[in-house]
């Protein structure tokens, strides 16, 4: 009893820990080193940095609804992901962003970072385990 | 639309087709180019093409950046934030003040010229600039001076922003410093109005103040602005003044808000607008937009216009719209 209370609470662990992080943003490695603060995180993703290094600012966004970019929204900018889309698209209209590369994937979404100096993405915790080498990943803070 | 003054003779009714804004943009390194072309029914019932921006820029640092080509001015906050994309807007249509030279607007929305903007850290706030040279206003407020300019004078314009952090972060405050020099017009008529236009070269000055708010789900901005023209000649000023603020609240996929607009021209007139103090108005607004989906809204406005003129009738206003970008 007590071995199936244990494994219980390990799973229960398990799942308040996959709620609490649920994304791993990533970024070129040609893009700064370091953490990055919510602010930092939401200034890259709305337009107002354009620039990451020396490079231009590209964000990579799903192209259909996704776990990992959900929970990300959710965290950093506690509104819905369709709506942070919709302000993605009238930045890009005004001419304060770079249009996002869209992908299918985390496959797609690492694809994607790795071929822009300046790309940051998110993907879920299980893909940020095997990243190519000038992908890494980004702490976000605060 | 339906449109009426509570008299069978004052009232109209209409279908207006849809308005094709077709928009391109890429970005290469630190190039980008941006074009944005209108296919619109006008007044004569007939579809045309405008091409609203087409613009070059470069990158060099997140503070400064360079564009040239035609652009909406950098005036306010809405000109700019909105253009002509009325997805984006949660109202059916730009406030009056602000819209197109050809709608009925005060402000010169568009210009061919060169535009820089950037943004610095002020601790954790944010101060953004943008600063234009352009063609600035022809001699008829309809005409965009898109191939040369009617006067060797350019206009100069001057935005400065204050971006808010932390609590306060999504609230931005600013305002604007417009002068252009406007060429004497002694045509007979506007070209497209047919209004006799006579007067001497003016100098204009905009002073404006704007806020907005989008954080919260809540969705703010306010504009208010004086335009003088002063004619050279005679050294008179002639002032206008107007002002608007909207507000809303996303619930969900739901949008409500109310919008509230001022004018009010010179009692001696203007010579520019060819506005008077009966010109003047006021509109109330209250609607709601729904997003229906990722690609499209739909919206449902009823508004009131209150006209300085005497006798006038209120005019009311029920607007449906269905807007989508892809």
């Amino acid at each position: 009893m007590k071995i199936h209370i244990a494994i219980l609470l390990f799973v229960l662990g398990l799942a308040t820990g996959a709620r609490a992080d649920g994304f791993v943003l990533i970024r070129n490695a040609k893009a700064p080193a370091g953490g990055l603060s919510k602010a930092d995180v939401r200034a890259l993703y709305t337009g107002k940095t354009k620039m990451a290094g020396g490079n231009v600012v590209v964000v990579v966004v799903p192209a259909d609804a996704a776990a990992a970019f959900d929970a990300f929204v959710d965290q950093v900018f506690g509104i819905s992901a369709k709506t942070l889309l919709s302000k993605i698209k009238q930045e890009v209209f005004k001419g304060e962003m770079a249009k996002p590369l869209k992908a299918a994937s985390d496959d797609d979404v690492v694809h994607g970072v790795a071929g822009a100096t300046g790309g940051y993405g998110v993907v879920s915790p299980q893909a940020a385990k095997s990243l190519p080498p000038n992908v890494v990943i980004v702490p976000v803070g605060g | 639309m339906v449109k009426t003054t509570g008299t069978r003779a004052g009232t109209a009714d209409s279908f207006a087709a849809a308005k094709l804004d077709l928009f391109t943009t890429t970005t290469i390194a630190r190039w980008s180019f941006l074009a944005e072309s209108m296919f619109e029914a006008g007044s004569d019932n007939a579809f045309s093409l405008d091409v609203e921006s087409v613009e070059v820029g470069y990158l060099y640092k997140d503070w400064l950046r360079i564009f040239a080509g035609r652009f909406h001015t950098a005036i306010g906050y809405y000109n700019d934030a909105f253009h002509h994309g009325a997805f984006f807007m949660v109202p059916v249509g730009r406030p009056t003040m602000v819209e197109f030279e050809d709608g009925g607007g005060l402000i010169p929305a568009h210009n061919i010229g060169v535009h820089a903007d950037g943004r610095f850290e002020l601790g954790d706030d944010h101060l953004r600039y943008d600063v234009e040279i352009a063609n600035g206003r022809a001699a008829d407020p309809l005409e965009i001076q898109n191939n040369h300019d009617g006067n060797r004078p350019k206009a100069v314009n001057v935005r400065l922003r204050y971006e808010f952090a932390g609590a306060l972060e999504g609230l931005l405050v600013g305002g604007n410093l417009y002068f252009d020099s406007i060429p004497a017009n002694t045509m007979a008529a506007s070209s497209e109005t047919g209004f006799p236009f006579h007067f001497g070269p003016l100098h204009e000055w905009i002073v404006g103040a704007h806020a907005a708010y989008f954080e919260h789900e809540i969705h703010f901005v306010a504009e208010a602005m004086a335009i003088q023209h002063t004619e050279l000649d005679t050294g008179v000023r002639h002032r206008t003044y107007a002002a608007f603020a909207e507000a809303g609240h996303t619930f969900d996929t739901l949008t409500p808000y109310v919008r509230y607009e001022w004018t009010r021209f010179p009692g001696e007139g203007d010579p520019y607008f060819l506005k008077t103090s009966v010109d003047g108005y006021t509109v109330a607004s209250a609607g709601v937009k729904h997003n229906t989906t990722e690609n499209i809204a739909l919206k449902l406005q009823a508004g009131v216009t209150f006209f300085n003129r005497p006798g006038a009738d209120p005019m009311l206003t029920l607007t449906g719209q269905l807007a989508f970008a892809f």
